[in-house]
This record gives structure tokens, sequence and C-alpha cells, in this order.
């Protein structure tokens, strides 16, 4: 097989046997699937415009930014919308979008410069005027409010923005209440797109509506069916999009799904691991790509706080240490994924250097010190206990791994696969004793840590005051270094005192059909824009 | 024994039948006795195996061996089967003949209730009880047999209408005959049809159902080895990769519904007291 | 009319009843949105701060006037988002009956005329193979290998059928199919099982007496009577159909009301899922009573009794 023509399979075990730093990340290896070459002339200039992308999606539930959590919004969201800034697509760099500089200027300033021009999209009742600073104010504070069904990551700035100015109408002045590090990687969240205020006020919410100042026009929105955009004629960025035409074809069986890519259905798709080298057989020229996952699968056990104290025998340190040792992250990468997953060293993946502990830090699997920790806690013959997880879905399959696991040293787990509704309304009660689940994560390192041992958490409560005062902590330390190895110190007490046990981080794989250029599958799962592609010839 | 060998050539479709449920009976029964290896064990070496000596059917991408899991699975499609249809026969019955038998007022009401419970369609009733009282092999058995009531019901008022009119039974009303004892001997023989062919209907489409539960999320929670559980989960996802994983509990789904409604039919051609020149089991009941 | 008493309690029945699932839908959706903001609010919003019975009095008021609110997730207004998805569950309904009757009413009456014979046993065969695959596998098998062998599936993306009648069919024909086929095999079963005993009945065995040709005495005599409970298992089959295709919706990508509903039922959505109890009960309720009008007119022992 020629070198240009090999699956990435055979590209990316050899570089990430490598630290992903060394290699310069996904997007350069994925690139260098195809000839390097070739790669750089089609985005130089032999861009055709024209045709009409179809990309497979997910249900999708409602489609305002601020309010929604689920990934297949923004892959509405993303074409009709910009932010003031975006990741690269490994997540290692920050680029502009709506804003053409910006600096800080001291410890709690920073100012943002917009490019001139910028119109939103010629619909009513926008009507296409420009957009100002005015805008960027407006949405930002809508994203902060917490009034029920309105709010989405207020985290992100909620109680840290002392103020936004707008001294002129392309100039933002943020001053934050005290130094806050996160503060440019949540601007730079694919969450904190721009919105327009007239679409707010006549309709309420931007559930059903998305007009921006974004590369496409939503023509049709039907919400478990498809969304259909057209290029935007005023788009800032000029002689972009490429493309006439997005189609977002929602498929939810994902045997189904596969098929339709395998029948060039679709041109960009998820696609399942079991059927990635049987989709390279029938399709070889297809590109398949291969993302570690920003959502990590946890085992957690007992949530608790001041007002719902923890419960024996979970509030035993060694009892959580003990799970934690019994634990073999290999099985459930094996098992559930067949190999497709990367090993954790705590709660932020082990990609995303230097927030990430090294890999010494990992627990050590050791089954007889799990035993003796069980003994020394008081529970030399083990106990039984009650694991929920949310059906159906790969984590049950986990749960299992789990509870063979834990059974080997004494543990009885009862498993309790339950609907997802169900399976929320208790996990966000905190009321269970164990739970396998899948955590999300970001490019601003507090996104795996703050919402989930937080003192303010949501998703998981964990009473250690000490951990706590640690995450308030690192938000304030500028210095990248300091603030580093505050990250670490707050992983390493994480993994000490055990309140989880990372299990691992899948490996997806999304499909790419031969005619779709200029596209690198971002790592992010949330960033979903297609700007940059275009089309070389149709499906046969 | 010469009577035997007679039911079987008049009736060799109905035969084989028995024998397939005889087999799946005895599997589930001696399940702990044929299986070769633990059907819940989890073995990372072993996954994805195909056919072999060691396991004639594969394993599954838990390393676990498939022809333990098909065995044992065969005792929880009895349970399904059975207890669905115990409850949902049961419960129909009693509607249908009341509804049919005294008609009038009675059958109103119950029909109206019958409306009610059929307004909603089957999988709907599954999943909101389901939803109610949570996964589960019990929670199964009772959902999919109070959602099969409805429509037997109807079908047994139907069939229950069909005779009432029939002249015996206005001669033995006009005999001065006990209700009940006219439901007795002879409404019901003459209604055991029927309800013979919607049991084992049902047996089967308990199955089935449980497998469509299973691809939905709701049916029968693993590790318990339910062949619907097997075929619409990861049997599908590996079906390129490992096709025995879903292939094999798949022949036994189709094996075990077939042996059902090949049985229930031949026994109600058995049963039919009109049948003249049959074994004649029909008009014994009838005395 | 006896239609409106069923009507109330079905929808007091599904009012009730979801509202007693497990799964608060407010705690759920202050918690998909990540924050532990106002309950009390959004509680107003929902209108779930009100008492039960004002709760159901304010919905079947609004429910006369043909308001029957919107989507707890969306804002969407049911009635309209129902009304986009009955046409694609009812062509799929109906092109799945025909298919089923096409294939189990011939063969039903095929096989009890030739009882144990060859053929019978042939027919039987086949309708209880076709009923033993659950129709979510044979619908895998028929996709996967299409995308194998010949790169082919069935277009994923609905086309009304006024628009574009042959896309429209491409997509719904497998589906249908499938479907028709797991249906044919009851259909078929009780056709041939009530033509058996009406062949049994003395009236028939007088027409044979008589001399008249087979396929008289099928027609005249046994259809009639034997197609009553055949006719009710097409009722029953059409009422399953109605709201039970989730899962070929699932996998045709059918923006049909099973998936719909079963998203409901999932995510706790209360105005949806009464607006598709209501509906779909109204119209299987109506079906029942069409029904009723057909045995009328097969038998009029019935009609009159």
């Amino acid at each position: 097989m020629k070198p240009d023509n090999r699956g990435t399979n055979e590209v990316l075990p050899h570089v990430s046997r490598r630290s992903f730093l060394e290699t310069g990340a996904l997007g350069l290896t994925a690139l260098a699937s195809i000839d390097p070459r070739a790669a750089w002339a089609q985005s130089k200039g032999e861009a055709k415009r024209g045709g009409t992308l179809v990309v497979r999606s997910g249900p999708i539930r409602g489609i305002d930014p601020h309010m929604e959590t689920w990934a297949t919004t923004l892959q509405v969201v993303h074409q009709t919308y910009n932010a003031l800034l975006k990741f690269n697509h490994d997540g290692t760099k920050i680029l502009p979008d709506l804003a053409e500089t910006w600096e800080q200027k001291n410890d709690i300033t920073y100012v943002f410069r917009l490019r001139q021009g910028v119109k939103f999209h010629n619909v009513p009742p926008v009507n296409g005027r420009e957009l100002t600073s005015e805008d960027v104010k407006y949405s930002l504070e809508r994203q902060m409010t917490n009034q029920p069904g309105k709010f989405q990551h207020a985290y992100f700035f909620l109680d840290k923005l002392a103020g936004i100015e707008t001294p002129d109408k392309y100039t933002l002045v943020f001053k934050t209440r005290e130094p806050y590090a996160p503060f440019l990687n949540y601007i730079a969240s694919p969450w904190t797109v721009i919105v327009a205020r007239e679409v707010v006020e006549k309709h309420g919410d931007l559930q059903r509506h998305a007009i921006g100042t974004g590369p496409f026009i939503m023509q049709e929105y039907r919400r478990d069916q498809e969304a259909v955009f057209v290029r935007n004629p005023h788009y800032f960025k000029k002689g972009l999009p490429y493309l006439d035409e997005i189609r977002l074809q929602y498929v939810i069986d994902p045997v189904a799904a596969t098929a339709a890519f395998r029948g060039q259905q679709t041109d960009i798709s998820y696609v399942e691991f079991a059927d990635v080298s049987s989709i390279k057989s029938t399709n070889p020229k297809v590109h398949v790509a291969e993302i570690t996952t920003m959502f990590p699968i946890v085992l957690r056990t007992r949530p608790y706080d001041e007002q719902r104290p923890n419960k024996p025998p979970f509030m035993e340190k060694k009892v959580r240490q003990a799970i934690q040792a019994a634990i073999k992250q290999e099985d459930f990468i094996e098992i559930v994924r067949s190999g497709w997953g990367k090993t954790m060293t705590g709660p932020i993946p082990t990609y995303r250097t230097p927030w990430a502990l090294p890999a010494s830090a990992r627990p050590e699997f050791d089954p007889k010190k799990a035993k003796r920790l069980l003994t020394e806690a008081g529970y030399a013959n083990g106990f039984e206990t009650e694991l929920i997880v949310g059906s159906p879905g790969d984590n049950v399959k986990s749960a299992q791994v789990v509870k063979d696991q834990l059974a080997k040293v004494g543990i009885q787990v009862n498993l309790k696969p339950m609907e997802m509704a169900q399976y929320y309304n208790k996990s966000y009660s905190f009321d269970y004793s164990m739970s396998v689940h899948t955590n999300l994560t970001g490019e601003e390192p507090e996104e795996a840590i703050r919402p989930y041992y937080g003192s303010n958490s949501t998703y998981y409560r964990w009473g250690n005051r000490e951990i706590h005062r640690l995450i308030d902590e690192q938000a304030r330390i500028l210095d990248q270094k300091k603030r580093v190895e505050m990250v670490h110190l707050i992983q390493r007490m994480l993994l000490e005192d055990a309140p989880n046990v990372f299990l691992y981080t899948p490996v997806a794989h999304y499909g790419v059909q031969p005619w779709v250029k200029n596209y690198t599958v971002p790592v992010n799962a949330y960033d979903q824009r297609y700007e940059e592609i275009w089309l070389d010839g149709k499906r046969a | 024994m010469a009577s035997a060998i007679r039911v079987i050539r008049r009736k060799p479709l109905g035969a084989l039948g028995g024998v397939l449920i005889l087999v799946l009976a005895a599997t589930a029964v001696l399940a702990p006795v044929l299986a070769p290896h633990d059907p819940i064990k989890v073995t990372s070496t072993e996954r994805l195996k195909p056919p072999s000596l060691n396991h004639p059917l594969g394993t599954d991408d838990f390393g676990r061996d498939i022809l333990s899991r098909v065995i044992y699975g065969a005792r929880i499609s009895m349970l399904l089967g059975l207890g669905a249809v115990a409850i949902s026969t049961l419960l129909a019955a009693v509607i249908g003949i009341l509804s049919g038998y005294y008609g009038g007022r009675i059958d109103t009401v119950l029909q109206r209730f019958i409306d009610t419970l059929m307004a909603f369609p089957a999988f709907v009733v599954l999943l909101t009880i389901m939803a109610m009282l949570g996964q589960g092999l019990g929670n199964v058995i009772l959902a999919l047999g109070i959602g099969a009531t409805a429509g037997n019901a109807r079908i047994i008022r139907s069939a229950v209408l069909a005779i009432r009119e029939n002249q015996y039974l206005e001669v033995a009303r006009a005999t001065g005959c006990r209700d009940w004892r006219i439901i007795a001997r002879h409404v019901l023989p003459n209604i055991a049809a029927p309800i013979m062919v919607v049991a084992t209907l049902g047996l089967g489409v308990a199955i089935l159902s449980e497998s469509s539960l299973s691809f939905l999320g709701f049916g029968v929670p693993p590790p318990t080895p339910s062949w619907g559980a097997m075929l619409s989960g990861s049997g599908r996802t590996y079906m390129i990769q490992a096709p025995w994983m879903a292939v094999f509990p798949g022949i036994a789904i189709s094996l075990a519904v077939f042996g059902f409604n090949m049985l229930g039919d031949a026994l109600r051609d058995l049963l039919d007291p009109k049948l003249r020149g049959g074994t004649g089991l029909g008009q014994r009941l009838n005395q | 009319m006896l239609l409106l008493p069923t009507l109330a309690l079905v929808t007091l029945l599904v009012f009730s009843i979801i509202r007693l699932l497990p799964g608060d839908v407010v705690t759920l959706m202050m918690s998909e949105q990540g924050y532990a903001g106002d309950k009390a609010k959004l509680e107003q919003m929902l209108g779930l701060d009100q008492p039960f019975h004002r709760q159901y009095i304010t919905y079947i008021g609004k429910a006369l006037q043909g308001d029957l609110g919107v989507s707890f997730w969306t804002r969407e207004p049911v009635l309209d988002e129902i009304l986009r998805r009955l046409p694609v569950s009812f062509e799929l309904a109906v092109l799945a009956m025909f298919f089923g009757v096409l294939i189990a009413v011939p063969t039903g009456i095929f096989s009890a005329v030739r009882q144990d014979t060859w053929l019978d046993y042939l027919f039987r065969s086949a309708a209880i193979g076709g009923l033993s695959v659950p129709g979510f596998w044979m619908a895998t098998v028929v996709i996967v290998s299409a995308s194998i062998w010949w790169q082919w599936v069935p277009p994923m993306r609905y086309t009304p059928f006024a628009r574009d009648p042959v896309k429209n069919l491409s997509q719904l024909l497998l589906p249908a199919i499938i479907l028709g086929f797991a249906l044919s095999a009851s259909v078929m079963r009780m056709t041939r099982s009530m033509i058996l005993e009406v062949l049994r009945e003395d009236y028939v065995r007088t027409a044979w007496a008589k001399g008249l040709g087979e396929s008289m005495v099928i027609a005249r005599h046994v259809l009639k009577n034997a197609m009553i409970p055949v006719v009710t298992v097409m009722g029953l089959q059409l009422s399953a159909l109605l709201g039970g295709t989730v899962i070929m919706e699932s996998i045709f990508v059918l923006p049909g009301m099973g998936k719909f509903l079963l998203d409901a039922i999932t995510w706790r959505d209360y105005p949806v899922i009464q607006g598709i109890n209501l509906f779909l009960a109204t119209s299987i309720i109506v079906l029942n009573l069409v029904i009723d009008v057909i045995y009328g007119f097969l038998d009029p022992r019935i009609r009159f009794g």
C-alpha cells in the first residue's frame, strides 16, 4: 500500500507511543495520512466551490447554545454563529474568530478588538446589521444568567466577571473580580458563541432559531430529522465558505449510520469501532480518523457534602482506595472497546499535557493491596453494594467489568441499569452508592475538576474542603507553571482521596469520505465547524 | 402408544414443534448440567473467538462462552414465555368470557376498559410499566403479560360471541343449567381452540417482544443471558466481526417460536370438538 | 356516545401515570442545564406548580380547543409536531398492513383448504419462520448486507409521498415489507384457523352436499364467517402498528410517531406524551368502532343478536 493511503490506525499507534506534544497532535497526523504536499496544495487555492455536505447527526434537543448541553446542538450552532475566539483542532492554540486582536492588559483586564464590518445574516429580525461590541456584551451576559431554563456553562463566568465595558463599537474590555486563569479558555470555548438580541427578544429563546454571523444560514430545521444550511453570501471571511449547502442528517441507530456512510449517503459520520476494519475493506479510500475523546468513563462512589454526609462503607478512605486498587483499566479498554481507549492518570485525559499527571502517577492495579486495605478498614469479608448506570450504552458493559473485578476482592456489586431519565435523576440528586458515568472535560483543565469536585460543583459532590480550596486557588494563578503544579497537586489529592476511579478515555472513530477536502476531525467533539471544507467531485 | 404414533403421523409439524419445545424445556431445566462453561464469567483473553472445540459456538465480547449462554438463555426464555402467557391468558380469558357470554352492560363496561387499554400501543404500555418498575426479569414478565391482555381479551370475546348463538347453548340455558356450568362445559371447550392459539402465539410473542425491548434498552438487564439481549446488543454491534454472537441466539429464538407455534397449531386441531374422526379428546371433554 | 367517557378515561389515566413515573422532569431539566437554579420558577414555567386536578382541567380545556400545549423541552406546539409525524406512521402502517394481508390471506385460505398436505406445511412453516425472526434483526441484516455488497442503503432522508413518490417509497418499502412479513404470520394462522372451523360447520357441509364447487363454498359461506376474528386480529395489528413502529423508525430514519413517543417518555415530556396518547386513543377507538361495523356486515347474527 502506498504511504499516503495507509489507514490512520497504522500511523497513529506509532505516534501515540511518543507523547502527543512531541508530534504536535492529531491534526498533523491526520493530514499526514494524506500526502502532505497534496494537502497543502489543495488548501492553498485549488479549492472548489459548491456542493452539499451531508453530516451524520445525533438527536438534537434544542439549538440554544446558552441552554443546551449536547454536542449535537453545536453541530447546528457552529454553522450559524461565530465566537470571539476558537481553538485549533487539537485544542493547543487559541485562534481569532470575531476578535481580531486580544491582549491581557493586567491581571484582571482583557481588551478585545473586534473585526469591523461583520454582518449578521440578512434574515429578519436582524436583517444583516453589523455586529458590535454591544452584541458581544449582551451575549456573554445572557450566558451568565442562572435563571432556570436559561443557563448553560454559567460556571464559566458567573461570579468571576466584574464587568464588561464597551468603550466603542469594536472594543471590549473585560474585568474579572480577581485574577482568573481560565478566562481566555472559556472565551474560546465552543459554547461561547455570540447571538443576536433581536432574535431572543422576538422568540423568547433560541431553541428553534439560529441567526448569527456564521458561514451558513439555517434554511430548515426539523429537530429529529435534519437541519439544512445554505451559504451566507455576506460572510466576513472572504471566499468562505466553499460549500453551497450543509445537511445534518439525523441517524440514531449506529448500525444504520455506518451502513449509510458505507452507502455514501453521509460524508462525515461517527463510526462504530467494530465496523472500522470492514469499512476500510469495502471503502478503502475513506479516511477514518481516530480521536481520543474528551469524555472519560469514571467509576463513582457515593457523593457527599455538608447537607448529605457520607455513609459507610464509602466514607472510609481505605475502602475507596481498595476499590481503586482492585480496578484494572486495561481490561475495560479491551473488553468494552476492543482496545480503542486510553488509560488514565487522573481526571484530566493524558493527552492534555502539561495538565495531565504523568504515567507514573497512575494508581497501581494491586488486588492484594485492595484486600489488605479492606481488612484494615474492617471489611475483611468484603461487602455488598449497588451500582447504577444509564442504559443503553457502553457504560453498562463497563459496569459489568467493574462487577467482575470487584468480586475478585470480595465486593459484591449489584448492577442496576436504569433508563436515562431515571439515571440522571438519581445522579443529580446525588443519591447512590456507586455509578459508572461519563465525565466531560475541555481545553480548560478546570473543566475536568471544578464541576465535579469544586465547592459549587453540579455534576457530582465531594465534600473535601481542602480540595475545594485548592480548586478555587488554582483559578487565580496566572503563571502557567505554578498553576500546573497546583492542578497536579489537586489531582494527586483526588487519587489519594479516591472518590472516583478513572477507568478509561474512549477512542472514537469518524469516517470522512474521500471527496471531502480540507477537514481535520477535531479532538473536541463539541467543535463542529465546517466552514473551510470543500468537495472534490461527489459520490460515485 | 399406537395413538401417539397416530397423532405424530397426522400432525408431523405439530410433533416437530412438540419435540422442539421438549428440547427447550429440558435445556432450561438441565442448564447447569449441560453448559460447559460459566455463562457470566468474564475472560478478557478469550474475546470474540470463533467456534472451536473448546467453545463450540464461539465467545462474545466479554469472553463468555456462547453455547453456555444460549443454554441458560433457554431458562430465561421459558420463564418469560410461560410467565407472560400465564398472566395475560388468565386475565384475558376472564375478561373475554364475561364480556362475550353475559353481554349487555357487563360487556359494554368491560369493552370500554379494553378499549382504553388498547388505545395505548403495546410498546407504550410495556415502556411505561418498565419505566415505573425499573429493569429486571420479573418486571419484564409482568409488563409483557399485562401488555398482551387487552388484545387477547378481544379475541376471546369475539370467539365467545361467535358461538354464543349456537343452538346447544340456547338449549342448555332453556333447560335451566347454571351459568358457570354452561361456561365450564360448553363455552370453555369450544373456545379452548382460540385460547390455545392465543396462548401459543403469545409464547412466541413474549420471547420476540423481549428482544425488541432489549433493542430499545428495556429488556432483561445484563449479565443475565437472554437470547433477545444477545441478539440486539453486542450481537448487533459485532455482527460483521463476530457473527456467531448473534446467529446462534437468533436461531434459538426462531426454533423456540417455531416450536411453540407449531405445537399450538396441532393442539388446536386435536382439541376441536367438531373434528370428525379425530382422536376425540374434545369429545371426551364435552361429556 | 360512549366514545367520550373512554377518551376521558384514557387521558386521565395517562395524565396520572406519567406523573407517577420516577424521574422528576423538573430535576431532569435543571440538571441537564448543568446548574442548580431556581426550581420553583421552572415548575411555574412548566405549569407543574398547580395542583393535579387544576392541571388536568386546564389541559382538557385547552385540548378541546385544539391546543395540546407545547413540548417541555423544545417549546414546539405538540399538535403541529404530531401532525407532521402522523403521515409517516400512517403510510408505514398502511403499507405494512397491505403487504401483511397480501401474504397472509391467500396463504391462509390455501393452507386451510389443503390442510395437512405439503403445501399446508410449507406455508405454515414459512409464515412462522417470518414471525420468528425479530424485525430489527431482519432490517439490520438487509441494510448491512446491501451496504456491503452493493454500497446501497435505502435513503435516510424522508420525502413526503406527494413530493416524490419514488423516493418516498424507496425508503418506506423495506420497513413496510418487514413489518408486513411479521404481521402476516399471525393473520395467516388466524385465517387458516377460522376457515378450518367454519369448514366444519353444518351449513358448509350442506353446501358441499348440494354440490357447490369448492371456491363457491369458500367465497360465499366460509370467508364471511371466518373473517370475524381475522378482522379482529388485523384491527389489533393496525392499532399496534400506529404507535409500535418505533424500531423500524429508528433503523430506517423515519420521523414517525413511534420514536417521537419513545423520546417523550424517555425525557418525561408530559405534554407530548399526553398529546400523542390522546391522538392515538381517538384514532384507535374510532378504528374499533369501524371494526364493529364490519363485524355486523360479515355476520348478521351479531348485528341483530
